[in-house]
């Protein structure tokens, strides 16, 4: 087994080298250590097309792009005028541009998202008419719903931006600009609560200086509101993942059905934020930090954010370890211009980049597809494949932290505790080296504990005789 | 080797026994008296006292680097000696000079080398104790690294009790007036940094100021 992974470790050299070299990707490749250094990492994905309407003669413009979602039926695309349906090979199934409401019909316009019920019921949320149209699958309109009864809201501003339904058939809506949360309605569209409140934070700092503002100048300041939400998804073990416009690093927040947000990292580890290091002032280049407006979550737990600031696309397992970055601002191949959402399609990721017009499709390569293989195993519990994985795309990156300590776990449970402990150290991964260490510390005490105790017997006996003698000797002499 | 080499050969041993296992198990056995012996029969040695010092500088650096794994979140590859050692250097002048002004006009009978002498031996007890610990958290597993700050915690108490004794007998002072003497301690630390940082403040701007100058005149006629 050492030897193995010394040769796996010998060869690794080789081939990063090469994807170090890589010039097809053309987008930040990095990650962090765990003393959250920036660290080259090789490409994870790269770019492998670009659709734009020239390659769909089904639609005339792919103008207005806003929103994606992918489910085992297919890929819908969201345009403000059009919703695109396609297959999971990206082939366009259907386009709906208009719809019959009653006698007249009705052109789509200034749509803002898409979601699919596990029963194929598409519900597309139109945030400037404040309604959320609701069609049957077979694309007929079923209904049309407009602000929910809310006791005390009356005056407010409905305007649904986005919207997902959980599997019990509640509908999660973000509306902006109500502050009080998700707004969560029955299927039958009544109103039952809001859901998992941005509380608004503030420092000691902000409230020191406010003590000594002025009723005027308090007047003029920014009113403390609570951080709009701006997008969701629903992951595989239905838990709300939503983005938010926050000051703090949560930009992202996992909830539960209390509205709790339920990611929680160890001290060692950063919060899921995008970029752990950034400028704050800079002329000409994006400041201050990520700001993550996308996010979607695959069958395994990974999940892939999207962050507005640099653009830059961040994915995670799902112990919120930091998998891979790519993309970045900018013309070129694998940059975005203004990415408004970001899907798992299979293997590959959507980006949809409403300024270029585009939709761009992105392959993982060789290293990205063991990293994903080895997150999915192991989330399926199946440490062997996940280890062999692992290996893999260490081959690839030999300062990946988090294969390391794969590899390190797998070890432990077969037995190889020395290794492990090699692994896990190099994997920084402090909770599973602590197990492989009692096992090798019991060993060793078990190895050495006889033949210790046996020197020390023998020391103390030789040494009672020795005094026992002197003493015999010493009487003697007295006597004589 | 003649009497006389072997008389002073012997001298130095016991010179050496003295210094770094005599008096010192002395203090930390009978504290009141092991200090009155120090400042009174002027047994205390700079020698030892410098020797701690170096030595809990040289266990800071080490407790950064050999520091156990499980316990370690240090980055152990951007290691800065000189900066570790200046977090046990500095703190001691600080408090030793603090000490010193404060106690000078509150009839302190301590010198500034006794109360820096008096540190250091205080301080014995935990540099022994933070080695133990060391040691320690190198063989431990997580559940049982308390013992290895649970060590640690007794060691710095132990600095208080020893440096709190230590000055009463150092100064002659009472138990009121020793803590009065180390509450403006603090204080006086605050000033010390406050002046220092003026200092640099300043030797910035006129080390400006003549680089400035330098840079024009080269600009201008050279």
């Amino acid at each position: 087994m050492r030897k193995l992974i010394c040769l796996i470790l010998a060869l690794a050299f080789l081939p990063s080298m090469i994807a170090f070299a890589d010039a097809r990707t053309g987008s930040s490749n990095y990650l962090y250590t765990p003393h959250d250094e920036i660290i080259a990492a090789p490409p994870a994905y790269t770019l492998a097309r670009s659709i734009t309407a020239r390659d769909m003669p089904e639609i005339d413009a792919l103008d207005g792009l806003v929103d994606a979602f992918r489910d085992d039926s297919g890929v819908y695309i969201l345009c403000s005028k059009r919703l695109i349906i396609m297959d999971h090979d990206l082939k366009v199934k259907s386009v709906l541009t208009a719809y019959m409401d009653g006698d007249k019909e009705v052109k789509l316009d200034g749509c803002t998202g898409v979601t699919v019920t596990k029963d194929g019921d598409i519900y597309i949320t139109q945030s400037e008419k404040a309604q959320i149209l609701h069609f049957n699958p077979d694309f007929t309109l079923n209904r049309v719903m407009g602000k929910p009864e809310i006791v005390g809201y009356e005056n407010v501003n409905y305007r649904p931006t986005k919207m997902v339904v959980d599997a019990a058939g509640r509908l999660y809506v973000i509306s902006k600009n109500m502050y009080e949360g998700i707004l969560e309605l029955n299927a039958d569209g009544t109103f039952t609560r809001f859901f998992g409140v941005n509380e608004v934070t503030f420092t000691p700092w902000q409230l020191f200086w406010r003590t000594f503002a002025t009723k005027e100048q308090r007047a003029r300041q920014a009113l403390w509101l609570p951080s709009d939400f701006t997008n969701l998804c629903i992951d595989q073990d239905g838990f709300l993942f939503a983005t938010l416009l926050s000051t703090d690093e949560k930009t992202i927040k996992r909830l539960n059905a209390k509205g709790e947000n339920i990611i929680k990292v160890s001290e060692e580890k950063p919060y899921p934020q995008g970029d752990l290091w950034t400028n704050e002032t800079g002329f000409g280049i994006p400041t201050g930090k990520s700001q993550f407006i996308a996010v979607d979550v695959n069958d395994f737990g990974a999940y892939v954010c999207l962050d507005s600031t640099r653009s830059r696309i961040f994915g995670y397992n799902e112990d919120h370890s930091l998998l891979f970055v790519f993309g970045g601002p900018g013309d070129r191949e694998g940059y975005f211009r203004n990415p408004v959402d970001v899907i798992f399609v299979g293997e590959d990721i959507l980006v949809l980049d409403s300024l270029a017009q585009s939709i761009e499709v992105f392959s993982p390569t060789k290293y990205g597809s063991a990293l994903m293989n080895a997150v999915k195993y192991q989330y399926l519990y199946d440490y062997e494949v996940a280890s062999k994985y692992w290996e893999e795309a260490l081959s690839y990156n030999h300062n990946l932290t988090l294969a390391y300590s794969g590899v390190g776990r797998m070890l432990l449970r077969s037995g190889e505790y020395e290794e492990a402990m090699e692994f896990l150290e190099m994997g920084d991964d402090r909770k599973y080296y602590d197990k492989a260490y009692e096992k090798v510390r019991t060993a060793t005490l078990r190895e050495y504990f006889v033949p210790g105790m046996l020197v020390i017997l023998g020391l103390i006996a030789v040494k009672v005789t020795v005094s026992s003698v002197k003493r015999a000797r010493k009487k003697r002499k007295g006597a004589a | 080797m003649t009497n006389a080499e072997k008389g002073s050969v012997r001298k130095g041993l016991g010179w050496l026994y003295e210094t770094f296992w005599g008096f010192p198990t002395r203090i930390l056995k009978r504290p009141f008296k092991g200090f009155d012996a120090m400042k009174f029969e002027k047994k205390g040695s700079y020698v030892f006292a410098f020797f701690v010092l170096i030595l809990e500088s040289l266990i800071s650096i080490m407790n950064f680097v050999y520091r156990g794994f499980l316990i370690n979140h240090s980055d152990i590859y951007h290691v800065n000696s000189l900066y570790l050692a200046l977090t046990v250097l500095f703190p001691v002048a600080l408090f030793v000079l603090g000490n010193w002004c404060v106690t000078t006009l509150m009839n302190g009978k301590g010198k500034l080398g006794e109360i820096f002498m008096t540190i250091m031996y205080a301080m014995l007890p935990m540099c022994l104790l933070q080695l133990v610990a060391l040691f320690l958290s190198n063989v431990l597993t997580l559940d049982e690294m308390t013992f290895v700050y649970a060590i640690e915690t007794i060691g710095t108490v132990l600095l208080v009790v020893y440096g709190f004794i230590g000055l009463v007998v150092v100064h002659e002072y009472g138990f009121g007036q020793s803590i009065g003497a180390l509450l403006l301690t603090v204080v006086a630390m605050m000033i010390l940094v406050f002046i220092l940082m003026l200092v640099f403040a300043l030797v910035a701007d006129v080390w400006d100021f003549f680089t400035i100058i330098t840079k024009e005149l080269m600009l201008k006629y050279f």
